[in-house]
């Protein structure tokens, strides 16, 4: 054995120790420090934050439209006008239904704008109905694109979408997208904002409050007289361990948020108590557009001194082309009154979801939810036969879960470029 | 004993002076780097504090209680003049301790914004805010507030 070796060893040991020892210590030099990383995560979702508030706060300028442009221009058209070519009409339509808006702020101009699109996913494509108002949805997203580049810079792109869907997840409301599809790894800030809506809506003489308290309210009210919540309530009672009993409450499940929804939650004389998410929501449009069309025609007398005939005249001019169009679209009976429009639009609408493979989505999406209640009954079956009200209440809020009548939801992601 | 003990090991002494030479010269590179590191580090921790200060003012002045806002990033003009005229009244809503600060606004639409706060001394961190700014009753612009901070001596 070579005893001058052990110096030599030691040598290596200290060496070894060192260099570890100084590759431990030095480490976070030679890396990126992970405070800064997470550091620059929070600003950018800060970034999406703040400039989302501050996009709905401001006053946009330059927000010049004309009233029913697009459909004033295929009317000339078709009377053999090349719009295109005329900076008179150009002229004289701005001057007669032009309109600025100056003290609006950017929400209140987008809730305007989806309160009065009545856009509906119909099969495959997304319709518009509302043409009254797409000037203003064209100035509001270049104001909108504008505004987010100015704010955010060169350094991320963004996607700016705001939609109100009066029942969520059911395509039918309003719906603003500015910027392009955003990737999977974006920021994304969320917020809502109040739709301008009358705070009630009259149908068939009675008032229905369409804030979230007030429809609550109203279910309960009529939620004890509705036969399809009575079926419930009897089938918990008399709970039997068997797959009829799935079978019924499931049955009775669908038919009430169909009726709460679509067509309406009658009692068993027939009476109508509640008529329907879908028909306040297009009563509420109807109004909007109408309110819309009364201010254009006021503009447009005002400026033309009557050329075009009287007040009375002129609405019913637009009103009579809004509803051919849309009874054409939908396959309307082409003598249906006013009044009953919207009726037969919501069961139009019923009839495809619950017959049209192209709707399949949203009869799946009620399934869904049906299926997901009647899981929680029966898991806590033993319970709820206990105290019926328990029973009630949930089923009031699972009610209340499908709707956003009077908020739209408003979103911006943001990622770096 | 017999290795210790052995006349002709002298020479092994001095053979041991370069390599204690070069691990001397190795721990004083070492120390060098470490205390190099070290201050780098520090530096970066005071840098961080101080950014972490200006975050800290710049939210709590963009909050709906502050002195200067209507609501949450929305700064009005008024209240802003209103501050200018009496500085005391953000002091006494918002003074860290050991931390000093100035607030500017910048925006393409607005330029009489006035800078509140002293002018920075010594070492200092700004950060940016995007916020809505409201010259009257229904004419809100944007721009950016701006927040410096520095240590007070």
């Amino acid at each position: 054995m070579n005893r001058k070796g052990i110096s030599a060893m030691h040598d290596a040991i200290l060496f070894i120790v060192m260099v570890s020892l100084s590759g431990a210590i030095l480490l976070p030099a030679f890396i990126n420090n992970p405070i800064t990383e997470s550091e620059m995560q929070r600003e950018r979702s800060e970034t999406a934050d703040e400039a989302l508030v501050v996009l709905l706060s401001i006053t946009p300028d330059e927000m010049e439209y004309i009233i029913g442009k697009d459909i004033i221009k295929d009317a000339l058209s078709t009377g053999g006008v090349d719009f295109s070519k005329s900076i008179f009409w150009e002229k004289i339509l701005s001057f007669a239904l032009g309109r600025t808006q100056y003290h609006k702020n950017c929400a209140e101009l987008i809730a305007e704008d989806l309160a009065s699109q009545f856009s509906i996913t119909w099969g495959s494509e997304n319709v518009r109905i509302n043409l009254l108002t797409s000037g203003l949805e064209r100035r509001l997203k270049e104001n909108i694109s504008h505004t987010l580049t100015d704010l955010l810079g060169k350094e991320y792109f963004f996607n700016f979408t705001a939609k109100w869907e009066p029942i969520i997840g059911i395509p039918f409301g309003g719906k603003i997208c500015v910027g392009e599809a955003p990737p999977q790894a974006a920021y994304v800030s969320k917020t809502f904002i109040s739709m301008p809506l009358n705070p009630v809506v009259i149908i068939g003489g009675k008032d229905y409050s369409i804030s979230k308290n007030g429809i609550k309210n109203c279910i309960e009210d009529w939620i004890s007289s509705v036969p399809a919540m009575k079926n419930i309530l009897d089938l918990i009672e008399n709970y039997e361990n068997n797959p009829k009993f799935r079978e019924d409450l499931t049955k009775n499940l669908e038919d009430l948020i169909y009726g709460f929804l679509f067509t309406g939650v009658t009692n068993s004389e027939g009476e109508i108590l509640f008529p329907g998410i879908m028909n306040l929501a297009l009563h509420i449009i109807i109004d909007n557009i109408s309110r819309m069309v009364n201010k254009m025609v006021d503009t447009f007398l005002g400026s033309l001194n009557s050329a075009f005939g009287d007040d009375a005249g002129v609405i019913n001019a637009i009103k009579n082309m809004l509803e051919e169009q849309i009874k054409s679209k939908f396959n309307l009976n082409k003598d249906l009154s006013t009044e009953k429009l919207s009726t037969a639009l919501t069961n139009k609408f019923v009839e495809e979801i619950k017959n049209n493979r192209n709707f399949e989505f949203i009869k799946n999406k009620i399934e869904e939810y049906v299926g997901q209640i009647v899981d929680y009954i029966i898991e806590n079956i033993e319970a709820l036969k206990k105290n019926v009200n328990e029973v009630k209440n949930k089923i009031d809020d699972w009610l209340l879960n499908r709707i956003s009548i009077s908020r739209a939801e408003v979103s911006l992601a943001i990622w770096e470029a | 004993m017999k290795f210790i003990g052995d006349r002709k090991g002298v020479a092994e002494e001095f053979t041991s002076l370069p390599a204690l030479v070069i691990v001397m010269i190795g721990f004083a590179i070492f120390f060098a780097m470490f205390a190099n590191v070290y201050m780098a580090h520090n530096e970066k921790l005071k840098a961080a504090e101080l950014a972490e200060a200006a975050h800290y003012i710049a939210l709590k002045l963009t909050n709906a209680e502050s002195p200067l806002t209507d609501a949450p990033l929305l700064i009005n003009k008024e209240k802003w003049d209103d501050v200018v005229k009496h500085e005391e009244i953000l002091r006494k809503y918002c003074k860290p301790s050991s931390y000093n600060y100035s607030i500017s606004i910048s925006s393409p639409f607005v330029s009489d914004f006035k800078m509140i706060g002293g002018k920075a001394k010594g070492d200092r961190m700004s950060v940016s805010m995007k916020v809505a700014i409201k010259l009257a009753d229904g004419d809100v612009k944007y721009g950016k507030l701006i927040v410096t901070v520095w240590r007070e001596k």
